[in-house]
């Protein structure tokens, strides 16, 4: 069932068993995971099932530490959320990942990789990957990439979803299951608890039109994505004052989000073509896949490193005489006059003759000259950081809400922790006679500052990290605020490190795993 | 003034010859281990002026590191070793080092470029080399 707030329709009246505020890949993923269960669910969406400029300027905010951290610059606020434009790179978080190392201060998660196992193989499958292939297996890239020495580097494979748009994809079957109501246009604007702060009430929602109402439910599950899950818990303060589940101070803080560049290194190759084979995307069992090099366990322990990740990246070739030439001449015969700037064109192709004659042998030959340098892509992890934070503005939205100020910040551990990983790149290439390394000026030789080509892949996380420990984390194993009976939190938000995977497969993993539980529950209730 | 000049002269004149058989002496095989360097870092270098280039910055990097002596030994050699080494020897010798250097991350990072031990120590060794000459 659809109702959109913004058309005349009536409030939520009736009292749900199950209330998912926010409509993105984790909220989704529980919803779609509860049709046809004996739940009645109610699924509250900000925007519509488009974008709209005016319901995303509600996720407008400040960013005052390291660049890369806009709130507004790359999530969506429509049915569907980020995942409206995600770009499908799914891959598990390693073993090492959820381990506490003892050179990670705050790391470790109160569950195994073991866990989450089977859950990362119902996501594939939600995010329309096909089945899980996630195995570190030479045999599976065709090319046969030379074996690394296992104290040092692994190969990952990664998979990719078509991406799945996930508002586009299980629309359908969420608005045709008869135990789910789809609110759009439904922004919650309060988490409301009972006096002792122990167990939520209702929610407070209203439309950017005006129309409000309170929806209640047994349950409820916060699942607005990294910022916007701790934005709401601090925004709910009328009972406790710094924010429902924050008596720890812990909401908003560590937060985490990956370091991503696409060329944190350079490769200088003879064999580039064999490196792009290696480490470069195929196809396996009719699947797209990806060869990641990842730093293995036993050197993160040894030489006390975070988790990283390569890909090669072949920047974008230039534009050379011999495409000028080409555009200039198709412009002279099909529209029969010459194009602007014609002598300065001719000029251009003048002063690059080498890139006429590599234009030419390519056109000749069918043959890919070797014209850029390779360079290597990181996916790196980043320390807990409890002064990385989020925390509310007293600017207001449309709504009249706190915005955001993030400040995410990075430390000097992040940095070395690259270099150290770069050079064990570099080393097995050289080892392997592959290609010599050369490291980005831009991160490494100014270490006070980080550049403003810095990249998060706007994986924002850690804001309302899990931990058993109800005094280093927000919630427990089972995503339940600790503080609190009924209220749940989904999304990248309750990773307490982050690996360097990309996070939405872990996202929806952990929803579907929060789904059962949530089912688990009821049926113990109805069973008591 | 001009006998001031010529004492000058005559002092710095000197001065360089017995450096440079100073240097022949705590290294009697030289010019064989120059040329034999040379050799290796052909083999490892498509263009032998960036082999010039990597030792001038590995020396300003690391000024400690600015004696024969010193590099010879990064190289992995001490003098008695390769007393009576044969050429090929030699440069297998250093090719093998090289590649140790790779496995057991034996790594220095000159001018952002990271190269092993072995090697920046091979260029610094040439360069300056060329310099006392």
């Amino acid at each position: 069932m659809l109702f959109d707030l913004h058309e005349d329709v009536p409030l939520p009246s009736t009292r749900y068993d199950i209330c998912i505020i926010g409509a993105g890949a984790a909220g989704i993923s529980i919803a779609h995971a509860l049709i046809g269960s004996d739940l009645t669910i109610c699924l509250l969406e900000s925007g519509g099932y488009q974008y709209e400029p005016e319901t995303q300027a509600l996720y407008q905010g400040d960013s005052t530490g390291i660049s890369g951290a806009d709130p507004d610059s790359c999530r969506l606020r429509f049915f569907g959320g980020t995942t409206n434009h995600w770009r499908g790179y799914c891959a598990p978080l390693s073993d090492i990942d959820f381990n506490q190392r003892e050179w990670v201060d705050k790391s470790g998660w109160p569950l195994s990789r073991a866990d989450l196992e089977p859950y990362y193989e119902q996501a594939c499958q939600v995010c329309e990957i096909g089945s899980y292939q996630y195995f570190q297996d030479l045999q599976a890239n065709p090319f046969s990439p030379p074996a690394l020495l296992e104290n040092k580097l692994a190969l990952d494979n990664w998979q990719f979803s078509p991406p799945t748009r996930f508002g586009v994809r299980y629309r359908k079957d969420l608005e045709q299951a008869e135990n789910i109501a789809i609110y759009l246009h439904a922004n919650v604007t309060r988490i409301e608890s009972d006096n002792n702060a122990r167990k939520i009430e209702r929610v407070h929602i209203q439309s950017l039109a005006g129309k409000t109402g309170d929806v209640h439910a047994q349950q409820f599950v916060l699942a607005c994505g990294g910022l916007e899950n701790a934005r709401l818990l601090l925004l709910s303060d009328n009972i406790e004052p710094g924010g429902l589940g924050n008596k720890q101070d812990i909401v908003g803080r560590y937060f985490n989000m990956h370091i991503e560049n696409e060329a944190v290194a350079y490769v200088i190759s003879r064999n580039s073509q064999k490196l792009n084979q290696y480490f470069g995307q195929f196809q396996y069992n009719s699947q797209q896949m990806m060869t990641v090099l990842s730093t293995t366990g036993r050197i993160q322990k040894k030489d006390k490193l975070l988790n990283c990740g390569f890909s090669l990246f072949r920047p974008k070739q230039l534009e050379t005489a011999y495409d000028q030439i080409t555009a200039m001449t198709k412009e002279i015969l099909e529209e029969k006059r010459f194009p602007d700037e014609t002598a300065k064109k001719i000029w251009t192709v003048l002063n690059d003759l080498d890139g006429l004659g590599a234009g030419l042998y390519k056109k000749l030959s069918n043959h890919e000259p070797a014209r850029t340098i390779p360079a290597l892509y990181i996916r790196a992890e980043t320390a807990p950081n409890r002064d990385s934070r989020v925390t509310l503005d007293n600017k207001l939205d449309a709504l009249g809400l706190r915005k955001l100020k993030v400040d995410w910040q990075l430390t000097e551990f992040d940095r070395q922790s690259m270099r150290h990983s770069v050079v064990r790149v570099a080393e097995e290439f050289g080892r392997l006679k592959l290609g010599r390394v050369q490291l980005n000026s831009h991160f490494f030789n100014d270490e006070k500052h980080w550049p403003d080509s810095i990249w998060s892949g706007c994986h924002h996380m850690g804001t309302t990290r899990m931990s058993d420990d109800i005094t280093q984390g927000v919630v427990n194993s089972d995503c339940r605020v600790h503080s609190l009976s009924n209220l749940f939190i989904a999304g990248s938000s309750v990773f307490p490190t982050g690996g360097y995977a990309t996070p939405t497969l872990t996202i929806v993993a952990l929803a579907l795993r929060l789904a059962e539980h949530l089912k688990k529950k009821f049926k113990s209730q109805v069973v008591a | 003034m001009h006998r001031r000049k010529f004492l000058t002269f005559s002092l710095l004149t000197a001065s360089s010859f017995t450096y440079a058989t100073t240097i022949y002496k705590s290294l009697p095989y030289l010019n064989d281990i120059h040329v034999n360097v040379n050799n290796y870092l052909v083999s490892v270098y498509s263009d032998f002026e960036n082999a010039t280039i990597l030792g001038h910055k590995y020396l300003s990097a690391y000024p400690e590191k600015l004696t024969l002596t010193q590099l010879f030994s990064d190289m992995g050699f001490y003098q008695k070793r390769c007393e009576g080494m044969s050429r090929s020897m030699f440069i297998n010798t250093l090719i093998a080092q090289h590649e140790i250097d790779f496995v057991q991350g034996n790594m220095v990072t000159v001018d952002n470029w990271i190269v092993t031990r072995t090697e920046a120590s091979a260029c610094a060794f040439l360069t300056l080399y060329q310099r006392s000459c």
